[in-house]
């Protein structure tokens, strides 16, 4: 092979910067593929993660109510082992619900508490959130309730916080303050849907 | 479009284009962007990511045979754009769901998949999963089993997204109690009315006060601007009486036109055949000779058609039964065949029939089902045909009609003399008169223009209905004015009284609410008797009434309400015991807890899909959306 002047000026050129940036280069490219690999690892065991506990959620999903022995454990061991997962959160409110109808409101509060700070979705935060305060609004925790539903929220769930806090105070006997509610929540629940028909009737019991 | 782009591909915009372009191909292959480009615009952007129009088509073509499936026909439904939002709506939710689904790493197992694929009836043969069937359904609906394996799984992570929230919804008991409060509260009440009629003869109208009235509200009683207009009207049914249409296009039309005319009539026959032999001229003639002979026979004596069949015919499948054929629709037979049996009379028997089998005898034995020969609908069929005569004469007429209208605008006659039309005056009329009596908006709009109006030019021809064009001018025009006070002030006079009297009704009736708040007497009062009402149960009681009633402060009892009755005067109402009606069977309260979670659950599911949208790049093309109708 013949190079002419010019090229074998440029070819030595190249050689001596290799070796002077050759060694950096080889680990700048030795690092990049180990960040890659590392990404493609973490997705690859998130994935697997959430698979075992879509599994588990699956069939809590399908428990009876009366099941509260299955529902506790089940949904144990999603938040337990798969905190990290969309399905944790829903498992809380499941066991919440379940908690709830076998008259144990205390462990549902701890669950709800625990799905408004840790599930990863918004909106299942905001439905602890409105749970808890219904359980709260019952045990007659009136300001309690009235905190919890002033923690951040989706703004799609407004009405539904209004409406909310709309019971609590018509059960403090504070009707101006209930009728503003209820007539906020009316403004923001869904226009065709079948809560507002409550809402309005709510209203309306307050006296005009 | 392609100029404007080459004349500026030297600058930097073109450049620009061009630059991104380059790299779309770079990145992501030919294939892509041809197919982005080719499977048309998008309806709608959700993240960056588009609705095709041809998915939005796909999905109103699945709304409008899902309608045709459950007996709507209705197509102007599908115009309504409530309807088509809510369509378009469907398909942006389910791009949302299906990328919640993917960032929030919902996954499926496999074995949940194939369980649920199993399980589907449309793979079931025998009460079991067939895979011959799995593969053929898919084979039908173009689909590989990877591809439909990957959509059942994204259909099942989104339910188990969506379904998850709406599970959640539970009512607590002391929230639940409180509401069954509410909504089955019963309440004792009675009504008393005080009409305005009683108070019309204290009210005192002074002329001051019509007189102050009509200043006010001069604007109101303007006479509004009126013209008086000639018009001539070209359509389709003028051509009418000049059309002419012969038997022989009647005949034609009828031929034409079989089965409309035939419906699902059936004939069966029986028939001789005597084949061709070699098909050479010498053996048709033949066969001619002996069918000839055979029918000579048949006519001797008709009763013996079977046994000759039998003894004669060389139609291997039929001579055996004496000839039949069985019943046979039109289409069925070879054409010189059908159209000697459709012509028959029931019991007569053909002269020689050709076809390519060879010549056949045949005698009708039976009709079933009805058809209408054509002298039955000849008149109907030549009405059908003159109008449709009428509609394509019509067609070239209309362009000449619009022509000379416009171009001798400053009259009718013209238009009216060379298409046969009368000129028609109409009475005065103001905008309103004109809208009822032409139902055009187009027209009437053309009408009150000021070219029309005031330079007294002829509008254009406006359909005004299908196949019939309009054309007007004003001949006579009348501004808008006043109506003086003289002219209506018996009417006010009247209006006014009413209205006092109304007032007066009100007013007394509010002060007979306050004394009887007050526990003060209310004489005079009709009450009518006691009822009890709930929700559901208004015993005759108007909209209103029960909308207050339930509104009604009930803290002592009994409560006093009222509400004025709009032109006619008050009610007072009377509320006297509130029970609490709230069911206590423990079914019933299932029943309605159910209700209200379902109530709850709906919210829900609202709110998080609203959630879902209010975080995403949402852009809909209305225009796109309007046009594309599928």
């Amino acid at each position: 092979m013949a190079y002419d002047l010019e090229e074998q000026e440029q070819l030595d050129e190249l050689k001596a910067w290799w070796k002077r940036n050759g060694n950096m280069v080889t680990w700048g490219l030795i690092a990049v593929l180990a960040v890659f690999a590392g990404f493609q690892g973490w997705k690859y065991y998130q994935r697997s993660e959430a698979l075992q506990a879509s599994v588990q959620y699956e069939a809590l999903a399908k428990m009876s109510v009366k099941d509260i022995k299955d529902i506790r454990a089940a949904s144990g061991q999603i938040i337990d082992k798969h905190a990290g997962t969309s399905y944790a959160g829903r498992a809380a409110l499941i066991a919440a619900k379940a908690n709830y109808a076998n008259n144990d409101a205390k462990s549902a509060k701890a669950q709800l508490e625990w799905a408004m700070g840790n599930a990863k979705e918004d909106s299942i935060r905001s439905i602890a959130q409105l749970q808890l305060a219904a359980i709260q609004l019952e045990e007659k925790a009136y300001d309690a309730a009235l905190k919890t539903l002033d923690a951040k929220h989706e703004a799609a769930f407004d009405g539904l916080i209004a409406d909310l806090k709309g019971d609590i105070y018509a059960a403090q006997g504070k009707k101006a303050e209930a009728k503003t509610a209820y007539a906020d929540a009316l403004t923001k629940l869904q226009a065709d849907g079948r809560l507002r028909g409550y809402t309005q009737h709510k209203l309306d019991a307050l006296g005009s | 479009m392609l100029d404007t782009f080459r004349e500026h591909s030297k600058g930097w915009l073109a450049k620009g284009i061009l630059a991104l372009i380059a790299v779309t191909f770079a990145v992501f292959g030919i294939d892509t962007y041809l197919q982005n480009a080719g499977s048309g615009a998008a309806v709608a952007e959700v993240n960056g990511n588009s609705v095709t129009v041809q998915e939005y088509g796909n999905a109103m073509q699945t709304l409008r045979n899902q309608m045709q499936a459950a007996g709507k026909v209705d197509p102007t439904l599908l115009e309504n754009p409530e309807v088509r939002q809510s369509v378009l709506d469907k398909l942006i939710v389910s791009r949302l769901l299906n990328a919640e689904v993917r960032d929030r790493n919902f996954v499926l197992s496999d074995e949940s998949l194939s369980n649920f694929i199993i399980g589907l009836p449309e793979f079931q043969q025998n009460g079991k999963f067939s895979q011959e069937l799995y593969d053929e359904v898919l084979k039908q609906n173009n689909m590989s089993p990877s591809q439909f394996e990957a959509r059942m799984r994204m259909e099942l992570l989104v339910q188990q997204a969506r379904d998850g929230v709406a599970a959640a919804a539970f009512v607590p008991n002391s929230l639940f109690d409180r509401v069954m409060q509410v909504e089955h509260q019963q309440r004792e009440i009675s009504i008393a009315t005080i009409n305005a009629d009683a108070f019309i003869d204290k009210v005192k109208v002074e002329p001051a006060q019509i007189n102050d009235y009509y200043e006010k509200n001069k604007e109101k009683f303007r006479i509004p601007e009126q013209v008086k207009i000639e018009y001539v009207m070209f359509s389709a049914n003028n051509l009418i009486p000049g059309i002419q249409v012969t038997d022989e296009e009647a005949q034609k039309y009828y031929s034409e036109n079989a089965a409309q005319f035939q419906g699902q009539e059936q004939r069966r026959a029986s028939h001789i055949l005597i084949g061709f032999g070699k098909g050479d001229a010498a053996s048709k003639q033949s066969a001619r000779e002996k069918a000839n002979s055979i029918l000579a026979e048949v006519k001797k004596d008709p009763a013996k058609f079977d046994a000759l069949a039998k003894q004669y015919s060389q139609d291997p499948g039929s001579a055996q039964n004496g000839g039949d054929l069985g019943l046979f629709g039109r289409g069925m037979m070879v054409k010189p065949f059908e159209e000697a049996v459709f012509n028959m009379r029931p019991g007569a028997i053909s002269d020689l029939v050709e076809s390519e089998f060879g010549f056949h005898i045949i005698k009708l034995t039976e009709i079933q089902g009805s058809g209408q020969s054509f002298d039955e609908v000849k008149t109907n069929i030549r009405a059908e045909l003159i109008y449709q005569k009428a509609l394509a004469q019509f067609a070239e007429k209309a362009e000449g009609f619009s022509n000379v209208v416009y171009e001798q605008s400053d009259s009718l006659q013209p238009a009216a003399k060379e298409f046969g039309v009368q000129v028609q005056t109409s009475q005065w009329m103001s905008r309103a008169d004109a809208m009822k009596f032409f139902k055009s908006d187009k027209l009437v709009n053309a009408i009150f223009s000021n070219e029309v109006m005031k330079d007294k030019r002829n509008t254009e021809a406006v359909e005004v209905a299908p196949n019939t064009l309009l054309a007007a001018r004003v001949v006579d025009y009348k501004p808008s004015a006043a109506r003086s006070l003289t002219e209506i002030s018996t009417a006010l006079e009247n209006f006014l009284r009413h209205e006092q009297a109304v007032a007066m009704a009100i007013k007394h009736g509010k002060e007979l609410l306050s004394s009887l708040r007050q526990n003060k007497d209310a004489p005079g009062l009709e009450w009518i008797p006691e009822v009890v009402i709930d929700r559901k149960n208004a015993q005759g009681m108007s909209d209103a009434v029960m909308k207050q009633a339930f509104r009604t402060d009930v803290s002592s009892l009994p409560a006093f309400d009222g509400i004025e009755n709009s032109g006619t005067g008050y009610t007072l109402m009377r509320i006297s015991r509130v029970d609490n009606a709230a069911p206590e069977d423990n079914d019933e309260r299932n029943l309605l807890r159910g209700e209200m979670e379902g109530a709850l659950a709906e919210e829900y599911t609202a709110a998080y899909l609203a959630a879902l949208k209010a975080k995403s790049d949402i852009t809909i093309n209305k225009q796109l959306m309007e046009v594309s109708r599928q």
